[in-house]
């Protein structure tokens, strides 16, 4: 086997290890991606990305993010863009440089792409930026030999408006060829051209000259962050309702997380355990004291807006399914407008659950979840569950000025005392708050006096105390 | 009309599977979105792009008038029309009515045509800018907001300020003078943010600020010659309804006025104005800028629930030469009767003739109360129409006057009760009103695609003279500092 041979073989051999590494260690990562956004096939939206430069890389990455829904699609993908990208470095340096120094440059481009891709805010428009730049340099090159000055800032300003910072890389690209032919006078045209069209970018595209530069966005390779993996992956397990999943993952870990301990009694709660359940945690969480507010991690609001979805207080529910859609990638977040849709169900205003049907109805993956969930056309199992839900919603008619969820989950008991789910909630509160005869008069106001004694061995030891 | 007569058939014979002359005729109106059924529009308004709600696989709609037609045609439910068109059409029927047909090819491949519905063209031309904030419908949190232009005349927007030169800040009340472009003021919060003051296109940055107040300017107007700014300072709580229907609750704790003098940098008030037992708030300026008009309600007390006892009372105080009355008098009694009402955001026309407030339950924060409705009083003799046929069952509020009196734009969240959108209203010379119109947009699907909210729309005569990078470049600079002066 040739040199060359086997050159090409560790590219694509590279490729194929990092596919296996992003679906093994960030294969969550790439679904929150797409959760993170909204693709939604409409003529108005597509007209949207017309307004910003990059459009071409903006567009094709959302296109492709949308399938970032099943399983392997990110990984492949990123793996893919990256060996496409090694592909066209190999047929610029191969020709420059001599086979060993183009050899080590495009191994290094290679690695530094695949840890980029472990950047936590990572989108896959950067990859196609990167193939773009490559791409559109190594054509132009074809057309035009690296000949004449203005057929390269035209080829320039186009690469600019499809693919934002890969016209750097294609001036970089230019330049160095021309250095390496000896075109003195040139060489350094194309970099200064790449520097300034972002000045007019501006006049356009209405942002600062480093966001015109940068474009969509540039990172900086990174490690994996498989704190943020596992925060995403008991988010993820509990979305898709694999409850043993969740469970499994929590208790695995040598101290359940603040968030995981969250996700665990939330299942518990749902298959009636939860003050059983809750003993045998060090410290138990249970969510009833996290308070969320503009500064708080994304994850967080996430979490808060299952919690309070499940407790059934659909005001705090929508209140975070907004905070996430607010601080998402564009303000679209694809799983907030599905719970905003739940939410208003559930609240039996349809009108604005129907605003996100039709939103969800342009998508690809969802338009099946809408059809259900059209409050016109109410799928029979999930008008079950909206009824449901309904009937364990707040109504009381209180104005907060915090997420004090203590008031919350008496407010909830006072709308309908057979919230078992809220009535667990407060009791084990007060429970791991040491507040025993909170507790007491807890438990003779919402189990006493209605009528429902709740007879859980914890209960019981408490009341006994 | 042979030529429209070709592209009608051709158009049919391309797209439709059916024969045309299969058209059954249906005695009902069809279901469009925005609803523009029986609206009055201004002759310069962009063409009323919609949706056709009705299920069907392509539309026909044609817009008459005399023996003029123009068409529009699609295969889905999205009907556009030629700008071009759509103009020489209106221009020609200014002070009628238009014809509007829909025939829709449904499923089955059958024709239907609706019966036709009319649109009125005023003789009265609109402002062709409109300026709002776009935020998500939640105003706890934000990101990504930014402060649009749009000319109505056409589709064409532009950023005043947007968040990308902010870093991310919050912006928020934008306001012109009596609908003078050159004349404007918005505010970016933040690090480096200010009162950005535009006079003809040269931008100054000010803190409308003195160590006594309670909070920087929040709601605020300019004088018509933009030498004053009344603003209210106010300590703004938000809160949240348990009923899930209700949404936000948002009040103040304190709130004064005061007047901001641009050429000497001055800021004055009374002891009317900044009343410690009471809340003084949504001032704004008569349109000759002899007379303040603001709201005022005792100061809320204890508990948060005891907000749904604010009532806040309409009321006006002279103001001439930068002196601020001895007097108050009240317009709007909050308490009449049986009823209690809250006023909020007065309005002057720029003639003077009528005032526009929004009348809510209680508090001061109309945009999340289903039962806000607009009032406009006749300042000549007092009267108040009650607007009826321009509310709606959801939340009708942040309205401004056309730089003629004629229009009315104003933020109403009636198409769904959460995201808010610019809807017009004419005004003729004897104060009767039309039944509001939705902003047209490019894309029929626009509203139904934006999450986010159109925020105190505002018209003004022309487009702001300054650009984000303008913007960018008096954000960098150190701010214009105010003194307090002792009242005059």
């Amino acid at each position: 086997m040739t040199h060359e041979k086997l050159k090409k073989i560790s590219f694509v051999l590279l490729s194929l290890v990092s596919f296996m590494v992003f679906h093994i260690l960030y294969k969550y990562h790439f679904f929150i991606q797409e959760q993170n956004r909204v693709f939604i096939w409409s003529e108005q939206y597509f007209a949207e990305y017309l307004s910003q430069n990059s459009i071409l890389t903006r567009f094709l990455g959302d296109f492709l993010t949308q399938f970032f829904y099943y399983l392997y699609v990110g990984p492949v993908i990123a793996a893919a863009l990256i060996l496409l990208s090694v592909i066209e470095s190999y047929r610029y340096f191969d020709k420059i440089f001599d086979k060993k120094l183009s050899y080590i440059i495009i191994l290094s481009i290679e690695i530094v792409l695949i840890f980029t891709v472990f950047d936590n805010s990572f989108k896959i428009d950067y990859l196609l930026s990167i193939l773009f730049g490559l791409l559109s340099y190594n054509i132009h090159s074809k057309c035009f030999k690296n000949e004449g000055i203005v057929p390269a800032v035209a080829s320039l300003l186009i690469v600019y408006y499809l693919a934002g910072f890969a016209q750097i890389i294609f001036a970089v690209l230019y330049a160095v060829k021309s250095l390496k032919q000896k075109q003195l006078k040139v060489f350094w045209v194309l970099p200064a051209v790449a520097l300034i069209i972002p000045i007019f970018g501006h006049r356009f595209f209405q942002t600062t000259y480093k966001n015109n530069l940068a474009y969509p966005k540039l990172y900086a390779p990174a490690l994996p962050d498989s704190y943020a993996e596992f925060s995403y992956s008991i988010a993820t397990e509990y979305y898709f309702k694999h409850f043993d999943k969740v469970e499994q993952m929590a208790i695995t870990q040598d101290t359940m997380t603040a968030q995981s301990g969250i996700y665990y009694n939330m299942v518990q709660a749902q298959r009636d355990l939860l003050p059983d359940k809750i003993k045998s945690q060090k410290i138990p969480e249970l969510g009833t004291l996290v308070h969320i507010d503009e500064n708080s991690p994304l994850e967080a609001i996430n979490l808060m807006n299952d919690f309070y979805y499940l407790l059934g207080d659909m005001a705090m529910a929508e209140r975070a399914a907004i905070m996430a859609q607010v601080f998402s990638t564009e303000n679209r977040n694809v799983k907030m407008i599905k719970r905003l849709c739940e939410i208003n169900l559930v609240t039996g205003d349809t009108a604005i659950a129907m605003k996100y049907v039709r939103i969800l109805e342009k998508t690809l993956i969802y338009k099946d979840w809408a059809k259900r969930h059209n409050p016109y056309t109410l799928d029979e199992k999930v008008e079950k569950e909206i009824l449901e839900k309904r009937k364990f919603c707040n109504t009381s008619n209180s104005i907060r000025i915090n997420d004090n969820c203590r008031e919350i989950l008496i407010e909830l008991l006072e709308s309908n005392p057979e919230n078992t789910i809220a009535l667990d909630y407060l009791l084990c509160t007060d429970l791991i708050l040491g507040q025993v005869n909170t507790f007491k008069a807890d438990y003779y106001k919402f189990c006493v006096q209605n009528g429902r004694k709740r007879l859980k061995p914890l209960y019981i030891e408490a009341l006994s105390k | 009309m042979k030529r429209l007569y070709l592209i009608l058939t051709l158009f049919l014979l391309t797209f439709c599977k059916s024969n045309p002359v299969d058209v059954k005729q249906l005695d009902i109106l069809p279901t469009i979105y925005p609803d523009y059924i029986g609206v009055s529009i201004p002759p310069n308004i962009a063409p009323l792009n919609f949706l056709v709600r009705d299920s069907c696989k392509s539309v026909l709609v044609s817009v008459a008038f005399e023996d003029k037609k123009i068409t529009a045609s699609s295969r889905n439910n999205h009907v556009r029309f030629d700008i071009g068109e759509w103009k020489a059409l209106i221009n020609n029927a200014i002070g009628n009515d238009i014809e509007i047909t829909v025939c829709a090819e449904k499923e089955d491949g059958e024709f239907y045509q609706f019966k036709s519905f009319s649109v009125h063209v005023e003789k009265d031309s609109i402002d062709a800018y409109l300026t709002y904030r776009l935020i998500e419908p939640d105003y706890e949190v934000f990101s990504r907001l930014k402060i649009e232009q749009r000319c109505i005349e056409n589709f064409d927007r532009k950023d005043i300020c947007n968040h990308n030169i902010t870093n991310n800040s919050c912006m928020n009340c934008h306001t012109f003078a009596f609908n003078n472009p050159n004349t404007s003021l918005f505010y970016v919060r933040g690090a480096n943010g200010g009162a950005i003051l535009n006079r003809n296109g040269m931008l100054r940055k000010l803190n409308i600020k003195t160590l006594d107040m309670a909070s920087s300017s929040v709601y605020g107007h300019l004088s018509k010659d933009g030498r004053y700014f009344v603003f209210s300072t106010n300590v703004i709580i938000p809160g949240l309804h348990a009923d899930a229907a209700k949404r936000m609750e948002v009040f103040d704790t304190k709130s004064d006025v005061y007047v901001a003098d641009f050429e000497t940098n001055e800021i004055t008030t009374s002891p009317l104005l900044s009343d410690t037992a009471r809340s003084e708030t949504f001032p704004c300026f008569s349109s000759d800028g002899r007379k303040i008009f603001f709201c005022s309600a005792p100061v809320l007390k204890n508990n948060v629930n005891d907000i749904k006892n604010v009532h806040y009372d309409l009321v006006s105080i002279d103001f001439e030469n930068g002196k601020i009355g001895s007097h108050t008098d009240t317009i709007v009694k909050a308490e009449y009767g049986d009823r209690q009402i809250s006023v909020c955001l007065p309005a002057v026309s720029p003639d003077g003739k009528y005032l526009i407030y929004t009348e809510a339950d209680y508090g001061t924060f109309p945009i999340w109360h289903k039962e806000t409705e607009l009032r406009m009083i006749d300042l000549q003799n007092g009267t108040t129409d009650s607007l009826l046929g321009v509310n709606s069952r959801n939340s009708d509020t942040y309205h401004t006057f056309s730089s003629n009196s004629k229009w009315v734009v104003f933020a109403s969240k009636r198409d769904d009760g959460l995201y808010g959108k610019p809807y017009f209203f004419h005004i003729d010379t004897d104060g009767k009103t039309t039944k509001p119109f939705a902003l047209p947009q490019e894309y029929p699907d626009f509203y139904d695609n934006c999450l986010k909210s159109f925020n105190i729309p505002e018209l003004s005569k022309g487009a702001v003279p300054f650009s984000t990078k303008d913007v960018e470049s008096v954000l960098k600079m150190e701010s214009e500092d105010f003194i307090k002066e002792s009242h005059k």
